[in-house]
């Protein structure tokens, strides 16, 4: 069976770009999964499923939360629900005596894997891992963040079902932050979630305020060490590039009333387009 | 749900769930309350932290010391070795000879 058309209960994987190991995927292909236009970007370390967002009727798999790499990205000014593979964790076949078995995965089982949680179906007989082995997996010294003076730890939040890598980006905001900064805030994620692979963003409502959390959330995954490493990794990655800057925006005692008289100034001129229209 | 952490600590829920401490430098120049902290992250990684707060040189390796003049453990967890309300010192690696 080729690698990139693989069966799946909940829907039928077709591809123009069938033609044998995925390290030979070029360009761009087009899959069908049901109803839906697929486009598999393909780049020197990721594989990018990307597809219209609107159209998707269980949006739920993108929320903060749902099982699954699934996540809700702009691209090119257009909402794409969003799922990034990388090639270093898909087994090539080339090595497979010398690895440990465990290290790597198929293709096949991250495909399997992406359209259960795009279905809202959970694979009946999936169990987290065992803390011991999450542990060789992920060396404790890669749950950390630590940019200049701000230190975050990566939870590995793990129960019966689920499993998942969790990392507050910013704490504390004020719900009532002005509308600008919270606007500031969201973008923030939403171009750290387009930009770097597997992690994804969202607020939780606390009682101290709201936390912007970054998680990339493994229930159902297949077992691989390095798709458990590289979660960790996209994890810090993420998290780090937008760290000190959201703990400005979010800090309301910092005067920042230059990007805010921007963002009212752009507000202002969309209103004016949308009248005259 | 539980959140795993590493073999030296157990979760404790009552405790809050920020670390409160109060670091000093060597020269006590710079004397920095620190509240947001994390129970379960490295001393190691806390030092550097500090480092960088404290506007010290961060090309350096530093250590934590506690009241009692014992370092902490880079390793492990700061949670697992100090109080909520200590008091730490911020020392540079150095190695002499």
């Amino acid at each position: 069976m080729s690698k990139a058309s693989v069966p799946n209960q909940s829907m039928t994987w077709s591809s123009a770009a069938t033609a044998g190991e995925p390290t030979r995927l070029t360009g761009h292909c087009e899959l069908r999964a049901g109803l839906y236009p697929w486009r598999i970007t393909v780049r020197p370390n990721w594989i990018h499923f990307l597809f219209d967002y609107d159209r998707v009727h269980n949006k739920a798999c993108a929320a903060l939360g749902a099982p699954g790499l699934w996540k809700k990205i702009q691209s090119n000014g257009m909402t794409m629900l969003a799922r990034d593979v990388a090639w270093w964790v898909l087994d090539d076949g080339s090595a497979a005596d010398e690895q440990d078995a465990s290290d790597s995965c198929h293709l096949e089982d991250m495909l399997r894997w992406a359209g259960r949680c795009l279905a809202g179906e959970s694979d009946p007989i999936w169990v987290p891992p065992a803390d011991a082995w999450v542990k060789e997996a992920i060396p404790r010294a890669c749950l950390t963040v630590r940019i200049g003076g701000l230190l975050w730890r990566i939870a590995v939040v793990s129960s019966e079902g689920r499993l998942a890598l969790r990392c507050v980006a910013a704490q504390d905001i004020d719900a009532g932050l002005e509308r600008w900064r919270m606007n500031a805030i969201e973008l923030l994620a939403m171009d750290a979630s387009m930009l770097w692979g597997m992690a994804r963003f969202g607020f939780e409502e606390k009682p101290t305020g709201l936390l912007l959390v970054c998680e990339v959330d493994l229930t159902g995954a297949p077992r691989s060490k390095a798709l458990f490493r590289t979660a960790a990794d996209a994890v810090a990655v993420a998290v780090g590039a937008l760290l000190e800057t959201a703990d400005v925006v979010s800090d309301a005692r910092i005067d920042l009333q230059s990007i805010g008289d921007c963002w009212l100034q752009a507000q202002s001129t969309e209103e004016q387009k949308g009248e005259t229209e | 749900m539980s959140v795993m952490m590493n073999d030296l600590v157990t979760v404790q829920r009552t405790r809050p769930s920020r670390l409160r401490f109060r670091a000093t430098d060597i020269t006590e120049s710079n004397d920095i309350e620190v509240e947001d902290l994390e129970w379960d992250v490295p001393a190691g990684d806390v030092a550097q932290t500090l480092a960088a707060r404290m506007e010290l040189p961060t090309n350096v390796p530093w250590a934590l010391r506690n009241d009692q003049g014992m370092f902490l453990d880079d390793t492990q967890e700061i949670g697992a070795q100090i109080e909520q309300d200590a008091r730490l010192t911020l020392t540079p690696k150095a190695h002499l000879g």
